[in-house]
């Protein structure tokens, strides 16, 4: 299962669903979902919170292992 | 010496358990080196990082992230990767897209500052061994590097191109 096809719950970690960019309510939305409604005109805002979450998870997941290889 | 050679092996430590996934473990290891040094700004980062990836709820706050992040800023202010970490987080966390966007522009500043300063040197040494092309070619770099980092290129930019001007007269 692509990454796109995860839901929003299983791609932010606990830490972060204290943010207050992290709205409940999309936490089954999968990240294919969020990422179309942020897109949206006008944008979802939650939609929009919830993309960066998920995107700063990836992003401090991979930071040592790209720097590793 | 020894001080020296323990922050490695525990910052590559903490660095394993980060690649592993082990985040939990890795923030543990870097909370301990935390006790020994506490105003390293490359710890400072690293752990307000890795607060953000724990999954249980017993975990710091994500306002001491936030902190850690502002002081490694503070202590390491030449430091691109804590300006750009707390921009991460101001941008993701805090949806502050302003205060995220003074950070970069401060990581990118010090970056481009970093980097002429590199080339004009590498430009010396290409020099010296009559490299001369790659030497303008450096100068010019850094040249547009200084011209275009949000202030007027001053006394450095006309030495970079006096600089240019003698190297372009030499064979």
């Amino acid at each position: 299962m692509g990454i796109d096809d995860r839901p929003a719950d299983e791609l932010i970690p606990g830490s972060l669903k204290r943010s207050r960019s992290y709205h409940g309510d999309y936490g089954n939305k999968t990240y294919g979902e969020i990422k179309h409604l942020a897109a949206s005109n006008p944008p979802d805002p939650k939609a929009r919170q919830m993309k960066k979450l998920i995107e700063q998870a990836e992003r401090l997941q991979g930071k040592e292992r790209k720097r590793g290889t | 010496m020894k001080l020296t050679a323990s922050f490695k092996r525990g910052v590559a430590q903490a660095k394993r358990e980060w690649r592993a996934a082990r985040y939990d473990r890795a923030l543990a290891v870097v909370s301990r080196l935390l006790e020994d040094w506490p105003d390293n700004p490359q710890l400072l980062t690293m752990w307000g990082a890795l607060v953000q990836l724990q999954s249980t709820d017993t975990a710091a706050t994500l306002d001491e992230a936030k902190a850690s992040l502002e002081r490694a800023v503070e202590l390491g202010e030449d430091s691109p990767e804590a300006w750009k970490e707390l921009g991460h987080f101001l941008s993701a966390v805090e949806d502050d897209a302003q205060g995220a966007s003074r950070c970069f522009d401060k990581a990118v500043a010090l970056c481009k500052g970093t980097l002429a300063e590199a080339l004009l040197a590498k430009a010396d040494s290409l020099s010296e061994l009559g490299r001369r092309d790659e030497a303008l070619a450096c100068l010019a770099e850094a040249y547009w590097l200084r011209a275009h980092n949000g202030k007027p290129a001053g006394a450095a930019g006309a030495e970079i191109l006096d600089r240019l001007k003698d190297l372009a007269r030499t064979e």
